[in-house]
């Protein structure tokens, strides 16, 4: 039996330092996928905190039949893209480029990279966007990714190779924000 | 499965390259869903206990009650949006349950339209009553052969959790444990796995 495992049973008996655990030792990862998937940081946070508050109230539903790290970015990743709509919901029409219109900083060349991820994963599709999130970030395998996406496989191995290269694309040119928008940003996979 | 090779090791390392919470935000985070907890502790922890209904009055004897005049009507509804839990409040049905047996393991209370209703959870089905005198018998949510059809399935289709669902009841059957949420309609509700939350297992309409 894995650490995980030893500790989701203490949770499901109700032990509140074993939840604790759980979540400091997701915690980083969570937050992670929240940040790459919502892209703006206040908002994020949010999902973030209502992606744990999540996990506490379905722990008692988590039958072990998946890793807990799985289940864990898939209530991640479901909040994330919650909040994703709720942002797009209370958008006005003039912020259509809400994902795109992350500020390029010139500060330290650390915080400018920060800037320019976060501006390039902004301007690639929703599901593309997920994919490498869940694959570059919470490490799953094609797999795992597609039970939580509930696509095939196929599926999730074209919308990281689509969004691999878009990013690679966007990353990998030095053209200025403007032109990087007329990437195509649309399709499916 | 490495595939890493595919995307350029720096521009991986940029994406997971986010900078860490401070421990505050962190902390509050992380405290704020432990509050969580106690919801989830008190369904599992009332099993074959005193049950406390919709009030601190509200003291339901389960260990032998017994309801009859039980209805299996249940009529389809729209689907629903959320459970919410119902405030401390009401009168008490206490007389009116005392002395009656049943196989209830579990009781929790709901507020559908102002009114507070009793779920007292059995094998395979919930009986519904509300919560306030006269204490009336609304149905039973009959979830029973959901539950067989699941233990026989050869696979399971992929899961729906129900995001910010309080789980209102936990069971073993046949060596594996269950979780049931109930979801409100509009006009009743429907209890489901929480792990397969696009499904109801049994609906009932409210008055």
């Amino acid at each position: 039996m894995t650490h995980d495992e030893l500790l989701v049973r203490r949770a499901q008996r109700g032990d509140q330092k074993a939840v604790d655990s759980l979540l400091r030792e997701h915690y980083d990862t969570v937050r992670k996928v929240c940040h790459r998937i919502v892209i703006n940081a206040d908002d994020a946070d949010d999902a973030t905190q209502i992606a744990l508050i999540a996990i506490v109230r379905a722990l008692p539903s988590f039958d072990g039949r998946s890793k807990f790290s799985t289940w864990v970015y898939r209530i991640a990743t479901n909040a994330a893209l919650d909040e994703v709509r709720r942002i797009r919901r209370r958008a006005t029409p003039h912020d259509d480029q809400t994902f795109a219109s992350i500020p390029v900083a010139d500060g330290s060349a650390a915080v400018d990279a920060q800037l320019d991820v976060s501006a390039a994963l902004g301007q690639i599709p929703e599901e593309f966007r997920v994919a490498l999130v869940l694959r570059h970030i919470a490490d799953l395998d094609y797999e795992e990714i597609a039970v939580i996406l509930d696509v095939p496989v196929g599926t999730v191995r074209s919308r990281l190779s689509r969004g691999r290269t878009q990013l690679t694309q966007l990353l990998g040119n030095q053209a200025p924000t403007d032109s990087r928008q007329n990437l195509d940003t649309g399709g499916q996979p | 499965m490495s595939d890493n090779e595919e995307l350029d090791p720096a521009l991986a390392n940029a994406l997971r390259d986010i900078p860490p919470a401070g421990a505050a935000l962190r902390d509050a985070h992380i405290a704020a869903a432990l509050a969580e907890m106690a919801p989830s502790r008190r369904s599992s922890s009332h099993r074959m206990r005193i049950l406390t209904g919709v009030a601190a009055a509200t003291v339901l004897a389960v260990g032998g009650l017994s309801f009859a005049n039980r209805d299996s009507n249940s009529p389809g509804m729209a689907d629903g949006t959320e459970t919410t839990r119902p405030p401390k409040t009401g009168a008490s049905c206490a007389d009116t349950f005392s002395g009656l047996s049943t196989e209830a393991e579990h009781s929790e209370s709901i507020t559908h339209q102002g009114v507070e209703y009793a779920l007292l959870f059995r094998d395979g089905a919930v009986d519904v009553y509300v919560a306030t005198p006269p204490c009336t018998s609304v149905g039973t949510l009959d979830y029973s052969s959901s539950l067989s059809a699941r233990a026989n399935e050869a696979a399971s289709p992929a899961e729906q959790i129900c995001n910010g669902q309080d789980v209102v009841h936990q069971f073993t059957s046949a060596g594996d444990n269950y979780s049931l949420v109930a979801i409100h309609t509009d006009d009743g509700i429907s209890v489901r796995f929480a792990d397969r939350c696009g499904i109801d297992l049994a609906t009932l309409a409210l008055p």
